[in-house]
């Protein structure tokens, strides 16, 4: 005759540690892994759309001449599609969850202007590149010229 | 001999999780005849294959049940790397396997506890949940995700799992080990556990064969079509595979059989552990399948049998996926267990095939 | 033993006679499903037994021929069939547990058969990149041989440049050489 075959368990559970936290007070850790919400680095972003044209919920909206990227998190599954998409690496998927928001919409993300300084070196970085290639090509002439009087 | 009553049962039912209609044609207390009745939540999500490319669909594809999302996504991206062609790494097929074993755990425990509560066993029905909370929590660490895992990818695995965290999931399910035990003593010794369950809902090997049942619900019934036992992908790997059969064919067989499948699936996950390989988990998967390429696969999900078809067009685009659910195949399976049974055991009949209907309409 | 998955067609009227002699072999019924097809909808009948997943099609069904329903074979196919009927707008005979198109609750009839924008405007789309790529490759013939023609109307100047007097010539093609070097030149700046 079997009856009560949960007791020890049953019993155990009277003098153990409750397995749940007092939710607002407490908080479980999150595991580093954990998909929480996708942060986007608009520094580094470039805007080129790949993670709008990646998206499977159609959560991620990017204008380029209104050098903005928005995201719907209601719409967003934190499937990571896009932060695996993403040409510049700058999406990352962070694990912390959002807090709750009181109306649904989209965040808009604006890339910041660039400062003089950056624009400064960003041009430096271009004329360095255009006379790299100018010396190449000269070099690449000479070597012709060589071949042809040879 | 008194009239016939038709009772309706569902779709909203306290014992059921999700909406199935029955009509139930009572003679007294005796239920004669039950007509199933589907289609409330059909979402028609095969159709979305018109507007989600193949690799944005596998995000679909999990969503069609959220207990067997890790299957579905994998059933799914197994089907589409058989239409294109692609080889899948060896380490992420065996990721894979650890993963699905490790969600049939989830599965069965949830599946447990729900058995234990719609006959009014509470206790049970909360070790069996607390249970699953871990596996939850491996599935957060390893996947990032608790349910909808998000973690296959048509050609590999989304992430690797470094020995750290496969420990960890060793740990853990050795941690579980024994007092899962002590529930499966409660489940298939406990004199109250038996007194529902023995002898109800009786289904024959014949009409388990004839009924073209699957999963568990076959299995019962002595009716061995586990795929599992096919060997494919992780599978073929293994070293010994027995299906688990019960003779009974009752409602007890049927939690017997599911009690026992955790613990199997345990030492399948500890053994994939050991054997791993190292190497790449992901193959980048380039171009779309030809037209009128066309695939079928079967895996076996904690519900049973899953069917999958894919039909390229040539474009990214699949012109027809089909999904068959294990639910959808066993409905008739409950119609006629549920012939001859006393009223008051109907719940217990139709939770014993673990009903999965958004799984069945998609 | 291997296992196999088979794909063959089958005609309409062996359906019945195929389910019945896979039922006395001892086969099991998977599924059915639907395909929407340019000439109707194509029906997948799978059956499977031990090692084998048997897929029968049945190719091309309209909307005016009827189905023999194979329920009193195989029960387990009867959510299959309705919803074939109710998504697809197949013609079902003889089903044993028939739901008469109220299987699925859906707003619109036949909704598998109706093509989304998206879907249509896709398939447009790669009508007409077919017809840009014949195109193309018609022009590409005609260039290649433009391009034969070119190097012809060269091989004729060296020709005229010999005839010519050797001053003249050598002027020639100083300044062919420097307008293929200018060109060069614009190349590589783009």
């Amino acid at each position: 005759m079997g009856s009560f075959k949960l007791g020890t368990m049953t019993i155990k559970s009277i003098f153990s540690k409750p397995e749940t936290v007092l939710y607002p007070v407490m908080e479980k850790t999150a595991p580093d892994g954990l998909k929480g919400h996708i942060a986007n680095d608009m520094k580094v972003c470039i805007l080129c759309g790949i993670c709008e044209r990646t998206c499977p919920a159609g959560a991620l909206r990017v204008d380029k001449a209104e050098n903005l990227w928005a995201i719907d998190s209601f719409a967003c599954v934190q499937c990571g599609a896009c932060t695996r998409a993403c040409p510049k690496d700058c999406l990352t998927m962070e694990p912390t969850y959002k807090k709750p928001a009181a109306s649904m919409g989209e965040d808009v993300f604006y890339k910041p202007e660039e400062t003089e300084e950056e624009r400064a070196a960003k041009e430096a970085e271009k004329a360095a590149k255009i006379e790299a290639a100018k010396k190449a090509k000269e070099a690449k002439d000479a070597a012709k010229a060589e071949e042809t009087s040879d | 001999m008194g009239q016939h009553t038709v009772i309706p049962f569902g779709p909203q039912h306290p014992v059921l999780p999700e909406p199935l209609h029955l009509d139930l044609v009572v003679d007294d207390e005796v239920v004669v005849e039950a007509i199933p009745q589907i289609g409330f939540v059909h979402r028609g999500l095969e159709r979305l294959t018109q507007t989600r490319d193949y690799n944005q669909f596998i995000y679909i594809a999990e969503r069609i049940c959220g207990i067997c999302a890790f299957g579905h996504s994998l059933g799914y991206a197994e089907t589409i790397e058989e239409l294109m062609g692609v080889e899948v790494p060896k380490r992420a097929e065996y990721l894979r396997v650890i993963l699905h074993e490790l969600s049939r755990v989830h599965s069965h425990l949830l599946w447990l506890g729900l058995a234990a509560d719609a006959f009014g066993y509470e206790s049970l029905f909360m070790h069996c949940w607390r249970l699953r909370e871990r596996i939850l929590d491996v599935f957060e660490a390893t996947t990032g995700g608790r349910v909808i895992l998000s973690a296959v990818l048509v050609g590999g695995m989304v992430r690797d799992q470094d020995s750290s965290i496969l420990q960890m999931m060793r740990d853990t399910l050795e941690g579980i080990k024994d007092e899962y035990a002590q529930l499966c003593k409660a489940f298939l010794e406990d004199s109250s556990v038996k007194n529902r369950l023995v002898g109800v809902g009786t289904i024959s090997t014949e009409d388990a064969l004839n009924y073209s049942m699957v999963g568990p619900f076959a299995r019962a019934s002595n009716v061995n079509n586990d795929v599992r036992c096919l060997g494919r992908g992780g599978y073929a790997d293994l070293s010994d595979f027995q299906p688990i059969l019960e003779t009974g064919g009752d409602c007890f067989a049927r939690a017997k059989v599911r009690a026992l499948e955790v613990l199997q699936s345990i030492d399948i996950i500890n053994e994939m552990i050991d054997k791993i390989p190292d190497g790449p988990v992901f193959e980048e998967v380039k171009g779309a399948p030809a037209a009128g390429a066309q695939a079928c696969n079967t895996l076996e999900q904690p519900r049973g049998e899953c069917y999958y078809y894919a039909l390229g067009n040539g474009t990214k685009y699949l012109e027809r996926m089909r999904m068959r659910t294990p639910t959808s195949v066993n409905l008739a399976g409950m119609a006629t267990a549920l012939k001859g049974c006393d009223l008051a055991d109907v719940n217990m009949i139709v939770l014993t095939i673990d009903p999965c209907i958004s799984c069945t309409e998609r | 033993m291997e296992y196999t998955k088979t794909f063959q067609d089958l005609q309409l009227d062996n359906l019945v006679s195929t389910a019945e002699r896979l039922k006395r072999e001892g086969w099991r019924c998977v599924q059915l499903f639907c395909t929407n097809t340019e000439n109707g909808v194509d029906m997948t009948y799978t059956f499977a037994n031990e090692y084998t997943l048997a897929n029968y099609q049945v190719r091309g069904v309209t909307k005016d021929d009827v189905v023999p329903s194979i329920q009193d074979q195989f029960l387990g196919i009867f959510p299959f069939e309705n919803e074939s009927a109710d998504l697809f707008g197949i013609h079902i005979d003889g089903m044993v547990l028939d739901f008469a198109g109220q299987f699925y609750a859906i707003a619109e009839k036949d909704p598998m058969t109706v093509l989304t924008p998206e879907a249509k405007e896709r398939q447009e789309k790669e009508a007409k990149k077919a017809a840009a790529a014949a195109a193309k490759a018609a022009k590409d013939a005609e260039a290649a041989k433009g391009a034969d023609e070119g190097e012809k109307s060269e091989a004729d100047l060296e020709a005229k440049l010999a005839a010519m007097d050797p001053e003249k010539a050598a002027k020639v093609r100083a300044a062919m050489e420097a307008k293929k070097k200018k060109e060069a030149e614009k190349g590589g700046d783009a």
